[in-house]
């Protein structure tokens, strides 16, 4: 069997090497001495054809082999891309989810340190006071209504319950943050708690010119 | 020829295997293509295809200028694998901090780093898993601790133990603690929703789940494409209030104070626009903290200003005084000789809270004194029905629809079934009873031209796409006429300026009108209790009217303690809301009416 699928290449070698229009103006020297040359000559198509045909048998089948080949591997390069972006999907997803609970965290601490009750003991805590009674300035016609030296409230110490903000830290009368919690009292003798003093009378104004 | 026959018998066996395989791989074809196709097709899709529920958020409850007053966090379950845990007798093998090597973990090593975070021992743990185990042995599945926060969240995923997973779920949050606790109510597990707007506005607040589906490989991440979404998540809608937090803040502060000051059983300030109704701050004494709901006191958890209704006592001589003037038949000056007692009919009596002599009051007067006997007379001109229609006219036996699941109508029985004393004793608000809410909206009526504008607690409903649905809080009814307002208005600043109240009452540069009320209140036996409610009830600026202020503080040690607590609390208040709303002093000067003849 392997010798009939070389017969032919062998063949079709030897006549090509024979074939006559590969040398035209040599074959016509050599072969046909004095002879007029023939203004139509036919040409051997089919076994050209022929010859042609069974070599492309095998390199079809070869081109056919590497095509299915190629489509495998690009298919499989394209697998793994795809695949690796969907690890790096997912790996982009936990990152946005862990983003935002890191966010809501943060928000919501901001909105529990926003809250009335801890504004009101930090400001008690540093001895801050309330203008109880503004002033109104009218634009129209400039003039001041309202007493222009107001009574001052002091903050009043905070009756209303959150426990949202056990955890979270004040400040002491020097504006240093400590812990909410009731600490043991461990050495009450040394540290002196600090009391703020509520300012008293009328609130001071830069004087401007 | 025998070559050329044995290779035809050997094409024949090739040529007869082949057609067998052919046939084989056909049926087999068919028989998975067709005839068992559904079967393995349910088989794989349960084996690769996940379910997942993509949960929505409950929206938030804020206050007028959006500020948070509830929201929702996200919050973390602590599971692991009981029988995973004990695999391999409990050994796992752990990266090293550097990346290279790994290093043995122990069972017990990994419970007790576990409870090193969580803040349980690691026999607790322990008996977790072994519990867990004796009840199944192929268990799969326990809570160590539900409902951490992230902090302990990532010092647990730090640890790398493979058999310990998380799962999120999600928490109310209200971030102001107590402040405006009795209006927002709270929710239990689950974001169940149990009280106040929370309850009332659920519809709003949830949201809708949503559904996917996607494919699983062994590694647990999605196979790319396979992600099915079946239906979005829509998170639930934002409800807004017409609470001012700052107010409602000082409210309550103003309100626990007065309260403990006088040794009262419950005090409440209701803060009310005189215009459009809005309800501003609605403060009572105690409100509940909705995050730790065990805390506070069972009586106080719900919305009280609008489900407890109790008898307003003299607030309620405004009512009858307008309807006097805005049928004709008296004028602020109208006079009246007032005994301090008086018995009209049979088994009907009534006298003032305190002994005087016959007095030449006008209308003003009786109003400045607070006399009982002198607006029953004044107000006996009027039919029943005249005086109940007036009533209805300005709320009272109505159930407001201000956005609360519940809102008392108070108690107002119509006149065909009053007896002979209850005729007399609704004209100076005994025998009726009211919430604060409707209290404070029959000044509002007083305030606003006589075009009472029902009360209002939630302002809208803002869709998750940005579409604002305001509620139906009832329509605008015109009580009195604007004239017969006016007057009104002018009689009550009298009342302020002429009576005991002004050196508790005034502000400096800002006109106040307004009525105290010293109510008797059922004993629940048939009779009245020996202590009352001592309300005040005030519009200011007089002469522009911004805003109404109720308060009452409800049985006090003395009856004195209680009526200065409660125009005490009036003051801090009105004082509050200007500063809060930067309202500008009166202009003009009281009109003085005089209070004898």
């Amino acid at each position: 069997m392997s010798l009939n699928s070389t017969m032919p290449l062998d063949r079709a070698i030897s006549q090509a090497l024979e074939f006559p229009g590969l040398d035209q103006g040599k074959d016509r020297a050599d072969h046909r001495p004095g002879q007029p040359a023939p203004h139509l000559r036919a040409v051997e198509a089919t076994p050209a054809a022929g010859r042609r045909r069974r070599p492309s048998a095998l390199a079809g089948g070869l081109t056919a082999v590497f095509v299915v080949l190629g489509i495998l591997a690009i298919q499989l390069g394209l697998s793994i891309v795809v695949s690796r972006g969907a690890y790096e999907t997912r790996a982009l997803e936990v990152e946005q989810r862990d983003l935002l609970r890191v966010e809501r965290v943060l928000s919501q601490n901001l909105d529990k340190l926003a809250s009335p009750q801890n504004l009101a003991e930090n400001a008690a805590a540093l001895g801050m006071v309330q203008n109880s009674t503004p002033a109104t300035l009218r634009l129209s016609d400039g003039s001041i209504s309202g007493d222009l030296t107001p009574r001052t409230t002091a903050v009043s110490g905070n009756l209303i319950a959150n426990s949202t903000l056990t955890n979270l830290p004040v400040v002491d009368a020097e504006g240093l943050l400590v812990s909410r919690k009731p600490e043991t009292p461990a050495a009450p003798a040394t540290a002196q708690p600090v009391t703020p003093v509520p300012w008293e009378g009328k609130l001071p104004a830069p004087n401007t010119h | 020829m025998n070559s050329s026959r044995s290779l035809r018998i050997r094409q024949l066996i090739v040529m007869m295997i082949v057609i067998v395989g052919a046939v084989w791989f056909s049926l087999r074809l068919v028989d998975l293509q067709l005839v068992s196709a559904a079967e393995l097709n349910a088989n794989a899709a349960d084996k690769r295809a996940v379910p997942i529920v993509i949960p929505s958020v409950r929206g938030d409850i804020v206050d007028r200028d959006g500020k948070v007053l509830a929201t929702t966090d996200e919050r973390y379950d602590v599971q692991l694998s009981p029988k995973n845990a004990r695999l391999n007798d409990g050994l796992f093998w752990r990266l090293n901090p550097n990346g290279v090597g790994t290093t043995q973990v122990t069972a017990e090593e990994a419970f007790a780093e576990i409870g090193a975070v969580t803040g349980q021992s690691a026999e607790e743990i322990a008996a977790i898993v072994d519990d867990a185990l004796k009840e199944n042995p192929k268990s799969d599945f326990a809570y160590v601790k539900r409902g951490v926060d992230l902090t302990t969240l990532g010092r647990l995923k730090a640890l790398a133990i493979p058999w310990l997973t998380f799962d999120t779920n999600y928490v109310r949050v209200y971030p102001n603690g107590a402040v405006a606790g009795n209006l927002t109510g709270f929710a239990g597990a689950d974001s169940v929703p149990q009280a106040g707007i929370e309850l009332a506005q659920n519809s709003c607040l949830v949201g809708v789940d949503g559904k996917e589906t996607y494919e699983r490989g062994a590694d647990g991440v999605a196979l790319p494409g396979s992600v099915v979404v079946n239906q979005h998540a829509v998170d639930g809608g934002t409800v807004q209030l017409t609470i001012d937090l700052d107010l409602q803040y000082e409210a309550q502060q103003i309100i626990n104070k007065r309260v403990a000051e006088s040794g009262a059983a419950w005090g409440r300030v209701t803060v009310m626009n005189a215009k459009t109704g809005e309800l501003v701050a609605v403060a009572e004494d105690g409100s509940v903290d909705p995050n730790d709901v065990d805390a506070s006191d069972p009586t106080k958890r719900e919305a009280r200003s609008f489900v407890d209704p109790y008898e307003p006592g003299s607030t309620f001589k405004t009512i009858t005084a307008a309807a006097l003037m805005d049928q004709g038949v008296a004028t602020p000056l109208t006079q009246n000789l007032t005994p301090w007692t008086w018995a009209p009919e049979a088994n009907v009596n009534f006298s003032d809270s305190f002994q005087h002599e016959p007095m030449p009051w006008t209308l003003t007067g009786i109003m400045i004194n607070s006399s009982n006997v002198g607006i029953s007379m004044l107000g006996n001109q009027l039919s029943a029905q005249t005086r109940y229609d007036y009533l209805r006219a300005f709320g009272i036996g109505e159930s407001t629809q201000a956005g609360m699941p519940l809102e008392d109508s108070g108690l107002l029985y119509t006149p065909d079934s009053w007896d002979r004393q209850t005729s007399y004793n609704t004209m100076f608000g005994q025998g009726v009873s009211s919430t604060i809410v409707q209290t404070a909206g029959v000044y509002q009526t007083i305030a606003n031209g006589g075009l009472r504008v029902p009360p209002s607690l939630v302002s809208g409903c803002i869709g998750a796409d940005g579409t604002v649905q305001k509620p139906d809080h009832g329509a605008p009814v015109q009580a009195v006429s604007p004239e017969t307002a006016s007057q009104m208005l002018r009689i009550l600043e009298n009342v302020v300026d002429q009576s005991w109240v002004k050196p508790f009452v005034q502000i400096p540069g800002y006109r106040i009108a307004g009525k105290t009320g010293t109510a008797e209140q059922a004993d629940g036996r048939g009779g009245y209790r020996a202590d009352f409610v001592h309300s005040f009830v005030g519009i200011f600026p007089a002469d522009k009217p911004e805003f109404v202020v109720a308060v009452s503080i409800a049985y006090p040690a003395s009856p004195d303690a209680g009526s200065i607590a409660a125009v005490q609390s009036f003051h801090d208040t009105a004082e509050a809301t200007i500063r809060s709303f930067h309202i500008p002093p009166s202009t003009g000067s009281l009109e003085p009416l005089p209070a004898q003849y």
